[in-house]
């Protein structure tokens, strides 16, 4: 599998179009499964697919093969949905609000999501990130402060009381 | 963090591993895909997209390739003008398909540069003084105008030489733009002289 890959990813560093296309169909669930997670809106989640996906092909000279082409391909992804919620100063709200239901456009997901899937929607944007990228992609407080320009103890106290928040509401 | 540091990627935790909430996040369904097949918008805008490396040497060898066919079509046309007066009915009719032949491969070698210099333009647009774009986007406006004008001028004399070498020239002032937005740094890119 892994083999298959990094052949499709040589042939895409030399410009081949087929071989990129089979890279984007293994892989365009699991990236618009984090877009749509990260950013929360069905069409947007859409939108900044493709933009990953143009992206990297960019760039695929870059990447170098010392992990796995889809955790590349995360990370770069990440990279575009913060880009975008930045550029929209959607990063200004630095609140913490418990009131606030990010409730967006998940209309999308299936309505018999896990708790936990519920839980994380209804976190403020910025936490959800941050739990996201920390928790799940494995991103260090201090990456998360590059990336989405909040201070390194703002991405703690975002990550502690997010989880406080889901396990929470996990539990209820 | 920007793009280039992507491949320090500490995958040991994708999957999860330490963290409890990080083992439930793993084990959500994260391959969610989308309702609608993207290839098809991702492959066309792939097409032209250039790439990092190669960012420096795609457009200028585009614009030059372009430019020496406008150029060839230049003296071409200017000869052709000359030439017209003085030969019969036959020579005439021989000179004027080779004028539409010329005039196909430089409407080509155009809508070549008209569709990489507008994903330019929109890839370049926010690091462009606006003031750039602006007017790049008013002169590409202008010089659709001026082409439009001139095609159908020539539709009505359609051998007439004349206009041909005006439609190069006209051409080559959005060569020229491009060659601006390629060589000059996005932020002394403030106004355009062509």
């Amino acid at each position: 599998m892994r083999d298959n890959e990094s052949s499709l990813v040589q042939k895409s560093k030399n410009g081949d179009r087929k071989a990129y296309e089979q890279l984007y169909r293994s892989n365009v669930g699991k990236v618009h499964g984090l877009c749509l997670r990260l950013c929360g809106q069905k069409e947007l989640a859409e939108d900044l697919t493709q933009e990953a996906f143009i992206k990297a092909w960019q760039k695929i000279d870059q990447f170098r093969g010392d992990s796995a082409f889809s955790s590349w391909l995360y990370r770069l992804t990440s990279n575009v949905v913060i880009g975008y919620l930045r550029q929209q100063n959607k990063w200004k709200m630095d609140s913490f609000s418990e009131i606030h239901e990010a409730t967006l456009g998940f209309a999308g997901l299936h309505d018999e999501r896990p708790d936990l899937e519920k839980a994380l929607q209804s976190l403020p944007e910025q936490a959800r990130v941050v739990v996201i990228l920390h928790e799940y992609l494995g991103y260090k407080h201090t990456e998360i402060s590059e990336l989405t320009g909040m201070a390194v103890g703002s991405s703690k106290s975002q990550l502690h009381r997010a989880k406080a928040l889901l396990q929470s509401r996990v539990a209820a | 963090m920007n793009d280039d540091d992507i491949n320090e990627v500490d995958t040991k935790r994708i999957g999860g591993e330490p963290e409890e909430l990080g083992v439930k996040l793993a084990k959500l369904d994260w391959d969610i895909p989308p309702e609608r097949d993207l290839w098809p918008e991702v492959s066309s805008k792939i097409r032209f997209a250039d790439r990092g490396r190669s960012k420096r040497s795609t457009w200028p060898p585009l614009a030059m390739a372009a430019s020496v066919v406008l150029a060839i079509g230049s003296l071409v046309f200017s000869t052709l003008s000359y030439q017209m007066a003085n030969k019969n009915q036959r020579q005439q009719a021989l000179m004027a398909n080779y004028q539409q032949a010329q005039l196909q491969l430089i409407e080509q070698q155009h809508q070549m540069v008209r569709v990489q210099f507008v994903q330019l333009l929109n890839d370049k647009k926010d690091s462009l003084n606006p003031k750039f774009v602006k007017e790049a986007e008013m002169l590409m406006l202008t010089i659709d105008t001026a082409s439009a004008e001139i095609k159908k001028a020539m539709s009505v004399q359609p051998n007439d030489p004349d206009y041909a070498s005006m439609l190069v020239r006209t051409y080559q002032r959005e060569i020229n733009l491009l060659n601006q937005v390629t060589t000059q740094p996005a932020a002394k890119t403030n106004g355009i002289s062509i």
